[in-house]
């Protein structure tokens, strides 16, 4: 929920407030508690740096603006342009380290149960959780594949450009043996009756506490008093 | 009674059937094995007598699979608790949303809507039955390839069914987890469960006591007697040649802990010699495959010195000692990524400076050796799996390193490929290179390696 109520508060609202405070209490805390919080910064950055770079430059060379900071040939770097530019790449890191967060704190087992409690099917439960798990089995794969080109003279402590041409020989193998692997894993799962109809009865379920509940009626209640001040134009929207 | 009449099954997109005319019967509790080089159809007559072939997989399947006479047409789902099949690779078997091999077990038992109590009881008995209760509570994705394999049959045998087939049961197993399996087999078909098993391993089918059907090119021989093994050889620990050769590989204390604090090995200290054959054997998860990672930098010992050819690795890239020391690896699929066997080869010769004439050369040696050479223009995932095994092995042999590790170089293989394999060591050896394996496989251990290093539980024992 606190990811959820994080992931809309940022994707709808404007200015540098909400995105911050977003950030300050729903997603560092529990982070800091979890003890996730640098490699959820760590893989927040490196996910988000590529589409951050793309956002910089189109925004600040092509955002029409008043205020001129600069020319660079054809285009006119503009304070609104920079502006632009620092609320979205701010939505898109905490949007990040919101999905880390969750990521990194949330059980497979949790997750399952949870979706089922609502009354998602098992299923579309198991889907959801996997993809949960398939974060940390892509990594544990990647190391394997590594260390095998590595045994094989595929050098990773050289040059940029000895790194870069090992990239195919990571990459290949990866993108083959997870297809294999879906082929095997789907005929396992119809051996251990995945696609058996009706309900589960599952062995463990997440604690949930009136605390729990109570905090999570207060975030909606929060979201949608956010929403409706977007929407009224009493708080902030993207420019 | 379950039985196949008149069976034949062709995959989809294939021209021509993989098996033809099968007729096989299983009895309660009796123990069917299927013998047979790999390629001759025995994990496709697994797919067909467990009912995912055609349902899952799709082809073509004529005559009959009936379970007490009645045909076996049901969806996989519908024959769970019926029939349940272990695959051949363990780790694919995992269902990916367990935190514990207990969640992992209990999965396919709560998939039948069956209550708590019923799937806490039935997982405990496949776990107990198994003898890795110990393993309950640790994570499915952090245990060794046999430990996968064992919660992989656990996982079948707590769904409880009827009759089932097991793939390759015991390939990634050492002894002792071997004759765990064998016996539990045997525990289930008393239980009045009918096995089919299809092994290459005519010991353990005899240890079962199967009645041994062969298996070649899709069609079934008649039903042959028992299996004839033999005990297969204890590994033996035994002392460095005192041969003046020069020491190649030399660990002197060392210690290896992983990030998530598993101790993996204490106080090793390992001397081998130029142009010896040495087996390293022990438990699945004894350290095997942490001790051959420290030789060519892939892993750095906690503690310890490990040198290679008298220099200390600590000072040097992995590309640099990969010229010396060539490594295979468990799984194939993890290096396997040119359009042909031959590029794949010359991979990593190409990367240890070998190049023209003389690189083409070391190509089709390495391709020979193996066997592979009317395959070198093949995509390797066109090739089975064992044969992809073979061209990892030849990608290895092809960079001729001085010093060969193996790991696991005969899991998945028939008698055809080990005694290929076999050869293969017996060739390097007389080329003056050294040699040495990770195996489980006792026979081959002792028909091919000079000495055994034995580990336990992280130390060299003895």
């Amino acid at each position: 929920m606190v990811a959820v109520a994080a992931t809309v508060a940022i994707i709808i609202g404007g200015g540098y407030v909400v995105p911050a405070v977003v950030l300050g209490a729903l997603v560092v805390p529990p982070a800091v508690v979890a003890g996730v919080l640098g490699r959820a910064v760590r893989w927040s950055v490196l996910v988000s740096l590529p589409i951050a770079i793309a956002v910089a430059i189109v925004s600040i060379l092509g955002r029409a603006g008043a205020t001129v900071l600069f020319t660079l040939g054809p285009f006119r770097a503009t304070l609104e342009g920079v502006d632009y530019a620092a609320q979205i790449e701010l939505r898109l890191l905490v949007l990040a380290m919101t999905l880390a967060v969750f990521g990194l704190t949330t059980e497979a087992r949790a997750l399952i149960a949870d979706l089922q409690r609502r009354g998602v099917s098992p299923r579309l439960a198991f889907a959801a959780a996997a993809t949960l798990d398939a974060v940390p089995a892509m990594a544990e794969r990647a190391r394997r594949i590594e260390a095998a080109q590595r045994a094989r003279g595929l050098d990773t402590e050289g040059s940029v450009g000895a790194r870069l041409r090992g990239a195919i020989p990571l990459v290949a193998p990866a993108v083959l043996g997870t297809l294999h692997d879906v082929e095997a894993r789907s005929l396992a799962l119809d051996a251990r009756a995945f696609d058996h109809p009706g309900a589960r009865h599952l062995l463990w379920t997440p604690a949930d506490s009136s605390r729990q509940r109570l905090a999570r009626w207060l975030l909606v209640l929060g979201l949608a008093a956010y929403v409706t001040g977007v929407a009224a134009g009493v708080l902030p929207r993207l420019p | 009674m379950f039985e196949l009449r008149s069976v034949s099954y062709r995959y989809p997109g294939f021209a021509r059937p993989v098996l033809e005319d099968v007729n096989l019967t299983i009895a309660e509790g009796e123990i069917v094995g299927v013998a047979g080089p790999n390629g001759a159809g025995k994990s496709t007559l697994c797919l067909v007598a467990s009912g995912l072939a055609p349902a899952s997989i799709g082809g073509d399947l004529t005559g009959a699979v009936r379970l007490d006479g009645e045909q076996l047409d049901r969806r996989p789902h519908e024959l769970a608790g019926t029939v349940g099949m272990a695959f051949s690779n363990p780790g694919a078997q995992l269902a990916g949303v367990a935190s514990t091999v207990f969640e992992e077990v209990a999965f396919g038992p709560m998939n039948l809507g069956l209550p708590v109590v019923e799937t806490v009881a039935r997982t405990r008995g496949a776990l107990g039955s198994l003898g890795i209760e110990d393993l309950a509570e640790r994570h499915p994705g952090r245990l060794s390839g046999g430990q996968t394999q064992l919660v992989a049959i656990a996982s079948m045998l707590a769904m409880q069914p009827r009759y089932l087939v097991l793939d390759e049961p015991v390939a990634e197993l050492d002894q002792e987890c071997r004759a765990l399996v064998a016996g539990a087999l045997r525990r289930i078909a008393d239980g009045d469960t009918g096995l089919l098993v299809a092994e290459h391993d005519l010991d353990l089918l005899s240890e079962l006591r199967a009645r041994v059907v062969h298996i070649r090119d899709g069609r079934l021989s008649p039903d042959g007697p028992p299996a004839g093994g033999r005990a297969n050889p204890a590994p033996r620990n035994s002392a460095p040649w005192s041969s003046g050769a020069p020491v190649v590989i030399r660990c002197d204390g060392v210690a290896f802990d992983y990030p998530d604090s598993t101790h993996a090995l204490e106080g090793v200290d390992v001397e081998i010699r130029a142009g010896e054959r040495v087996a390293i054997v022990g438990r699945n998860g004894s350290g095997k495959t942490t001790l051959v990672r420290l030789w060519n930098g892939l892993l750095r010992p906690t503690s310890g010195r490990v040198e290679i050819a008298g220099l200390p690795t600590a000072s040097r890239h992995v590309a640099a000692l990969a010229r010396e020391i060539g490594l295979t690896f468990q799984d194939p699929n993890d290096q396997l990524f040119a359009r042909t066997c031959r590029a794949e080869v010359a991979y990593g010769a190409r990367n240890s400076g070998l190049g023209g004439r003389e690189l083409d050369g070391a190509v089709d040696a390495g391709l020979a050796l193996v066997g592979l050479a009317d395959d070198a223009g093949a995509n390797p995932y066109d090739l089975g799996p064992s044969k992809r095994r073979l061209l990892a092995l030849a990608s290895v042999l092809a960079i001729r390193t001085p010093v060969v590790v193996l790991d696991e170089p005969t899991m998945g293989l028939d008698a055809d490929e080990r005694t290929r394999v076999a050869s293969v060591i017996a060739a390097l050896a007389e080329a003056g290179r050294t040699v040495v394996a990770i195996s489980h496989d006792a026979r081959f251990v002792a028909g091919s390696f000079e000495r055994s290093i034995v580990l336990e539980a992280g130390r060299v024992a003895g």
